[in-house]
């Protein structure tokens, strides 16, 4: 797909420009503490650096962007259990934010949000981070590789979970 | 109760301040690949050169075995044991684990520098420290061989010997590995640099 190098280097940097804040809070979807979503992040892209000579265009751009980063993270895990741990409330190691401003209420709403994520299965944190980019569910089943009757099932299932999560973190 | 299109607003639009840092991982990359190419090839005409040293020092010791005594053994053995030890302190410094780049990349980029450590080790320590034990084992080899002729004829034989081993270090140290320990210091920095902005 690549005459020179310089025209990988270009297909990445545009691919990397286009997609790192997705790449970014899927990182903070999968793992909780922000050190390790940053850990990731650079794997993730160390990765897609590797791969990109192996890109045919078969598919779109960014699902397989998004494969490699799904891959890489379940790699990751696996391989780190280091960054295996249990969540502490984000906003209980803070100073308190809320009542400032509404700018405030939204940032605790994403730090609940955060870590009711954090209470899901690896699996199921990777693809609601997925639902939450507004992925399609096509696309979804095409990254995890998944059939789209069954990605349709689970991904209403962990909606379910995690608005439950959020209700009750609001208690 | 939120909704979930809420929860997908706030979620894309938090703030994420991240920059990409692997624009010097290409050129990183390619030195290493370009360096163990190098280091292949190297590796392997040492060990066919030496695999044909083993067979004629094999010869050598065959032959002549009942002729001399222990010190010929020894030097023999030396030689032979030295060989090896090179054979896999080179081999040392070459990366098989290529495939690891797409299990970790931050292990591998530490596999990679660990293995340039060793490789500037090498040839900057190990190779005359290799020579200096050759020089030994050999010596006591000429002593041995020469047991029968003249002094004169064994401090000449030492002497050519002694001159070779020092030529060859010379010509290692100014000419030799002066381009890949070159290499190594360029590629190391580098390495590490990627290696800390990765962590």
């Amino acid at each position: 797909m690549f005459d020179n190098s310089k025209q990988q280097q270009d297909f990445f940097t545009a691919l990397v420009k286009e997609n790192h804040a997705s790449i970014y809070r899927i990182c903070r979807a999968y793992l909780y503490d922000v050190s390790y979503a940053e850990d990731l992040y650079q794997e993730i892209l160390y990765q897609i650096w590797k791969s990109i000579q192996n890109f045919k265009g078969n598919s779109k751009a960014s699902t397989w962007i998004y494969r490699i980063a799904v891959n890489t993270a379940i790699g990751f895990n696996l391989k780190n259990s280091r960054y295996q741990h249990e969540p502490i409330l984000d906003s209980l190691q803070m100073p308190e934010i809320d009542c400032i401003s509404e700018k405030k209420d939204e940032e605790k709403q994403l730090v609940n949000l955060r870590y009711c994520i954090s209470q899901l299965a690896a699996q199921d944190r990777l693809i609601i981070s997925l639902v939450l980019e507004k992925k399609s569910y096509k696309e979804i089943a095409e990254i995890t590789g998944a059939s789209m009757s069954n990605t349709g099932v689970r991904i209403n299932r962990i909606k379910d979970r995690l608005l439950q999560l959020m209700n009750n973190c609001k208690l | 109760m939120n909704s979930f299109e809420e929860l997908q607003n706030n979620w894309i639009s938090q703030q994420v301040i991240k920059e990409l840092k692997l624009t010097d991982l290409r050129s990183v990359q390619s030195k290493w690949q370009k360096h163990q190419r190098k280091l292949w090839i190297s590796n392997l005409c040492m060990s066919v050169c030496f695999l044909l040293t083993f067979i004629g020092i094999g010869w050598v010791y065959l032959a002549f075995q009942n002729k001399y005594l222990w010190p010929f053994d020894i030097s023999i053995a030396g030689v032979f044991s030295l060989m090896i030890v090179a054979l896999v302190v080179a081999w040392k410094s070459y990366g098989f684990k290529r495939e690891n780049v797409e299990v970790s990349s931050i292990e591998y980029l530490q596999y990679q520098v660990k293995k340039l450590e060793w490789h500037r080790k090498t040839l900057t320590i190990y190779i005359y420290v290799y020579m200096f034990l050759l020089w030994l084992a050999i010596t006591m080899y000429i002593i041995e061989i020469t047991r029968n002729r003249t002094l004169l004829f064994t401090v000449i034989a030492l002497g050519v010997y002694t001159a070779y081993i020092i030529v060859i270090s010379l010509w290692t140290k100014y000419y030799k590995n002066k381009r890949a320990i070159l290499a190594i210091d360029t590629m190391l920095p580098e390495l590490r640099q990627v290696l800390e902005e990765m962590k």
